[in-house]
């Protein structure tokens, strides 16, 4: 029976809105005009844009009308997956980050290409430039730390400072002669462009519901294209919360969330208060914290979840006796895993709460510098762990070398993806066939891959093998999509076999699932470009059963039963160390951030002598504990080691 | 030809095993023990592979023998054999599924180095093979078994001592009741499992789906003296394929030898830092609390069989292969001489037992008990008889405490040393 498609619309509005509390409907709802939704951790915030983005088309907005912009890639596809599985189907709205927004304007906008530059490649160009020229702008600063500051200033909206103008100029132009944009760029390109009062025109009317989460996060240039897009009182729905700003070191500024009202003519705001995650207890504990804020929006979230635990501040030896009393508490949770601990703690049972797998657990920290001796702990343990935000080398390379064979496959003439093809350990070629091939491209003029060519009548084995396999790989080109290319080409160059199936290629594969469908032939510049703004929190694979490590700023947007928060210290957390510019109430709100992650369990444990950048030092409780009232904690001290056979009995904490 | 196979054992790299469990000693004890084919285990952890394709070299029928350079360790004549060595290995998977957690033991066997290292390397991107030799994944069993699968068709997965409350696949605290739970469509590609030390074949059979299931026994040894107290006695072709299509079909497998399951770690119910022991039975009376402290108690192996099966105690289904249930000899030897089974003495008899009459399993299976008088004592031969025949006492192990065997009452004991004493 035909459905018409009105009244297909009319049921699915019907049917939308029922799980969504109040106020969560007041935000999914509110069409018209400019709107700021309020939505601490926890409140259902992607719930709402989702249903927002339904409702949006079950109203008869265009899907192409709808753009919904994100931080990470890992947020736009559980955006887009939510969207979906809501709607029934894929529409074709554009969901995605920042980088991927500006990337489709300039697709659309650039009629001669462009390549984008991640930022090793920036950081090589730059090494490149600061060769060449003979003046160094800062003698001192690594090569990263400037391109850092350009980022910064390109970020900022702001000229380079004096020092640094002649090389960034040298830098600008050797981007435009590549014809390559850095990250940056993506976002300060397209505002260009639509300087242009036409294209601009086409912007407004090709997007005319705008979403945006994470706004507290935004910078100002990113602020700038928002604000085009969007006009002064356009359809613009900015979802964030103040509490969770924390990237004033990127260059974003929390203001443009509190001054939302103000910038956008008839704002309405909508605030969500309804915590669905965390328990009273750890509601309670992190908006003790967070009151102290002055920058942000007055508030309480209400708790939905039972009282729960009192949050667990641990005072332990140091580092050593840290990793190991956050192993001992998750093997204590997990039941054992082994017999030896099984006996070891007499726990036979498991801990009495709920079952839990490893993936449950987190352990956060301030820096990356305290990652080595946590992982120590958990190397020590056998217990599987992920490192998120700074990938393995080993998948880092690995999702590089695909990229390699893709775009030497996209561009056979790209001499640079192909050597580094041609160099891979299995089905590469021989040392001898790279450099005689090499030769004849710079004897004769030929690109790397005609000069392969033309050596491979004298070569044998796997040298011959190298070349059928690219041969093949450049015909399907013609007939796969980009998600079957990928497939074919991780299974034929051997990588699967070389990085193994732990999902060193899984955010490439979502990546690439995005481009289902797609003629790799039409699609394989666009998806190189995009596979290299994959951030470093898309490395996060939730399939993968392993406790996660990894610092407050990647912890962002992610939940788990229980928290472990290593270093709550004088020094740590606030930052102040090697650093006097702190700024407190950014560094309380990341603790927030890390705080409201745990949804049962949350453990702050402090250490009260650490070695860190190469110094043993006595610390200090980070003076944030004294803003946790006493009431919702229990205090537990593991005393100094005094005979290492003593060790293990004194771990269990209970 | 028949052989002895005890498929499933653990390396020095191992936590809590032997540090004599090196490709030398596993050689020398498997001679001694009577055991054919002996896994290597451990196959997982990068230090021992080196170790093996260090010490081992194919014999081209899937199956390795120790290069003659390292056969130093001395072996009496009477047990001298050929012992084969197989790869093998445990990985234990840690995850949780239908919201709860399961902690699955599985047992690995590839037919060669190339394979082992290619699952080495598909698992290391998943997991710390480093930190142990029974490496922790927190990975679905059945996803292990979709990689085992993927590396070589050649390569197998058993679910380890498939009842043992705490890690395995029907394990009471964190497994599944049904094999099809665990591994939904792969299930087919579970040909058989490991019925460990607290379960015998009996008991297995009383679960009416388990028919097409073949049961192995392996000894799960941390330590050389343990090596084949469970094993498996083929009657095929000497190499990695014919072991592996006998598994399959239970053709070319005569049967196990097997724990008395009463013996086992977790054959009954309890609570082991209090003491108390309980049948099913009890443990539902008292509403699987301790009676002494009042928490839950471990629920064992005969309690859970109880719970799945669908058939009554001793039916047996016809056509399947057979068990042997013995007591380790050096047990044995403990409880004539009442010493210690780790005590100079025992070990000293049992070497001098051995070196008269052959390897273990030959005197606790097949040696004329005459011989066994003359070359032990007349209560070792008695003993021999005794546990050929069952006639033993076992109070049945629980919660991680192995079960206690009387062999003899005291009155016996002196009956047949015939050294009445004089009070």
């Amino acid at each position: 029976m035909a459905v018409s498609a009105s009244s297909e619309r009319t049921a699915l509005r019907l049917n939308l809105l029922q799980t969504l509390n109040e106020s969560q409907r007041r935000a999914a709802t509110a069409l018209e005009g400019p709107v700021l939704v309020v939505a601490g951790p926890g409140t259902g915030k992607t719930l709402t844009i989702v249903h927002r983005i339904a409702y949006l088309i079950s109203r008869g907005v265009r899907p192409e009308g709808i753009l919904a912009v994100t931080f990470t890639n890992r947020a736009a596809r559980e955006m887009r997956e939510r969207a979906e599985a809501l709607l029934g189907s894929p529409r074709g709205m554009f969901i995605g980050t920042f980088h991927s927004l500006g990337i489709r304007i300039l697709a659309g906008e650039l009629s001669g290409g462009f390549t984008v530059y991640d930022r090793q490649e920036q950081v090589r160009l730059i090494r490149a430039l600061l060769k060449k020229s003979a003046s160094r702008p800062c003698a001192k600063a690594s090569v990263t730390v400037i391109a850092e500051k350009i980022s910064r200033a390109k970020n900022l909206f702001a000229e380079p400072d004096e020092k640094m103008r002649g090389l960034y100029e040298e830098y600008q132009s050797a981007l435009r002669k590549d014809s390559a944009l850095d990250f940056d760029d993506l976002i300060l390109r397209p505002i260009e462009l639509l300087g242009n009062t036409d294209t601009l025109k086409r912007y407004r009317e090709m997007f005319s519901h705008i979403i945006v989460d994470e706004y507290q996060d935004i910078s100002p240039a990113q602020y700038r294209l928002l604000r085009l897009l969007a006009g002064r009182s356009g359809n613009i729905c900015a979802v964030g919360d103040p509490d969770q700003a924390i990237y004033a070191f990127r260059g974003a500024d929390v203001e443009h969330f509190l001054g939302f009202e103000r910038d956008f003519e008839g704002a309405e705001t909508v605030v969500l208060t309804r915590n669905y995650r965390s328990t009273e207890t750890v509601l309670k504990a992190s908006g003790a914290l967070i009151r102290n804020n002055t920058r942000r929006i007055p508030g309480e979230l209400r708790p939905s979840r039972e009282r729960g635990r009192p949050v667990t501040v641990v005072s332990v030896p140091d580092e050593r006796a840290e990793g190991e009393v956050i192993v001992g508490e998750i093997e204590k949770r997990i039941g054992g895993t082994s017999h030896q601990r099984l006996f070891r703690t007499g726990e036979m049972d498991g801990h009495g709460g709920e079952p839990c797998g490893f993936s449950d657990f987190a352990v956060i920290f301030r820096t990356n510098a305290q990652v080595k001796a946590m992982e120590e702990a958990f190397a020590a343990s056998g217990i599987p762990y992920q490192v998120v935000g700074r990938p393995q080398r080993l998948k880092r390379s690995a999702a590089a070398d695909a990229i390699s064979c893709l775009s030497a496959i996209a561009d056979p003439a790209d001499g640079e993806a192909l050597r580094r093809v041609a160099s891979m350990e299995q089905r590469g070629l021989s040392s001898e066939a790279i450099s005689e091939a090499s030769a004849r491209a710079e004897n004769e003029g030929l690109s790397l891959y005609e000069a392969m060519k033309a050596c491979a009548h004298r070569w044998t084995g796997g040298d011959r093998k190298f070349l059928v396999m690219m041969e093949r790989f450049l015909e399907l080109k013609n007939r796969l999509s980009i998600d079957a290319l990928l497939d074919v080409v991780l299974e034929e160059s051997g990588l699967r076999m070389v990085y193994g199936d732990g999902g060193s290629f899984t955010p490439l594969e979502n990546l690439a699932s995005a481009y289902r469908g797609l003629p790799a032939s039409e699609a394989l510049a666009g998806f190189i470009n995009d596979s290299k703004i994959l951030s470093p929190a898309d490395a996060y694979d939730p399939r993968v059963h392993a406790v996660t490590l990894m610092t407050m700023h990647t912890a962002k947007g992610l939940e788990f039963k229980v928290v472990f928060i290593a270093g709550v210290e004088d020094g740590l957390i606030p930052y102040t160390l090697n650093k006097d510019d702190a700024d407190i109430e950014e560094e309380r709100r990341l603790f927030y951030v890390g705080m409201t992650r745990a949804k049962d369990e949350l453990f702050l444990i402090h250490a009260r002598r650490r070695f860190l950048y190469g110094r043993r030092l006595p610390r200090q409780p980070s003076p944030f504990l004294d803003e946790v009232p006493e009431g919702l904690i229990k205090r537990v001290t593991v005393p100094d080691r005094i005979r290492r056979e003593k060790r293990d009995d004194q771990m269990g904490l209970f | 030809m028949r052989f002895v196979a005890d498929l499933h054992i653990h390396s020095k790299y191992s936590r809590a095993t032997s540090r004599e469990m090196s490709p030398e000693s596993i050689w020398k004890w498997a001679q001694l023990k009577g055991v054919n084919v002996v896994g290597t285990g451990d196959f997982t952890h990068p230090g021992w592979l080196n170790e093996l394709r260090e010490k081992l070299e194919p014999a081209g029928n899937g199956l390795f023998t120790l290069k003659d350079d390292y056969r130093t360790a001395e072996v009496p004549d009477s047990c001298r054999a050929e012992p084969f060595f197989l790869l093998s290995a445990e990985i234990s998977c840690i995850y949780s599924k239908g919201g709860r957690t399961r902690k699955i033991h599985s047992i690995v066997f590839v037919p060669d180095f190339a394979d082992a290292a290619r699952l080495n390397a598909v698992l290391s991107g998943i997991g710390n093979l480093r930190a142990d030799g029974r490496p922790i994944l927190g990975l679905d069993a059945k996803e292990l078994l979709k990689m085992v699968l993927d590396v070589s068709t050649d390569a197998m997965l058993v679910p380890a001592h498939a009842w043992t409350p705490h890690f395995s696949v029907f394990g009471a605290m964190s497994g599944f009741d049904s094999l099809e739970e665990c591994f939904e469509e792969l299930t087919p590609h579970i040909h058989a499992i490991e019925t460990g030390l607290s379960s015998d074949p009996q008991m297995n059979r009383r679960l009416s789906r388990l028919d097409g299931i073949t049961l192995i026994s392996n000894s799960d040894a941390h330590s050389p003296a343990k090596i084949g107290r469970e094993a498996n006695i083929f009657d095929t072709d000497l190499s990695y394929g014919a072991i592996m299509e006998a598994v399959r079909t239970k053709k070319g497998l005569l049967g196990t030898i097997e724990f008395f399951p009463e013996e086992g770690k977790y054959h009954y119910d309890g609570h082991r830092l209090c003491g108390v022991s309980l049948s099913p039975r009890e443990t539902i009376e008292h509403d699987y609390l301790c009676p002494v402290c009042g928490r839950r108690v471990t629920v064992g192996v005969m309690h859970r069989v109880e719970e799945l099966a669908d058939r009554q105690e001793g039916f047996s289904p016809p056509g399947l292969p057979g068990f042997h249930s013995l007591i380790p000899l050096p047990e044995i030897i403990s409880e004539t001489l009442k010493v210690g089974v780790n005590s100079k003495k025992v070990n000293n008899e049992y070497l001098k037992v051995l070196s008269s009459l052959g390897n273990e399993f030959e005197i606790l299976m097949e040696t004329p008990l005459e011989d066994i008088g003359r070359a032990g004592s007349p209560l070792l031969m008695e003993a021999v008889s005794r546990v050929r025949t069952g006639r033993i006492h076992i109070a049945p192990g629980f919660d991680g405490e192995y079960g206690r065997i009387r062999i003899f009452e005291k009155v016996e004991r002196e009956e047949i040393k015939g050294q009445k004493m004089l009070f």
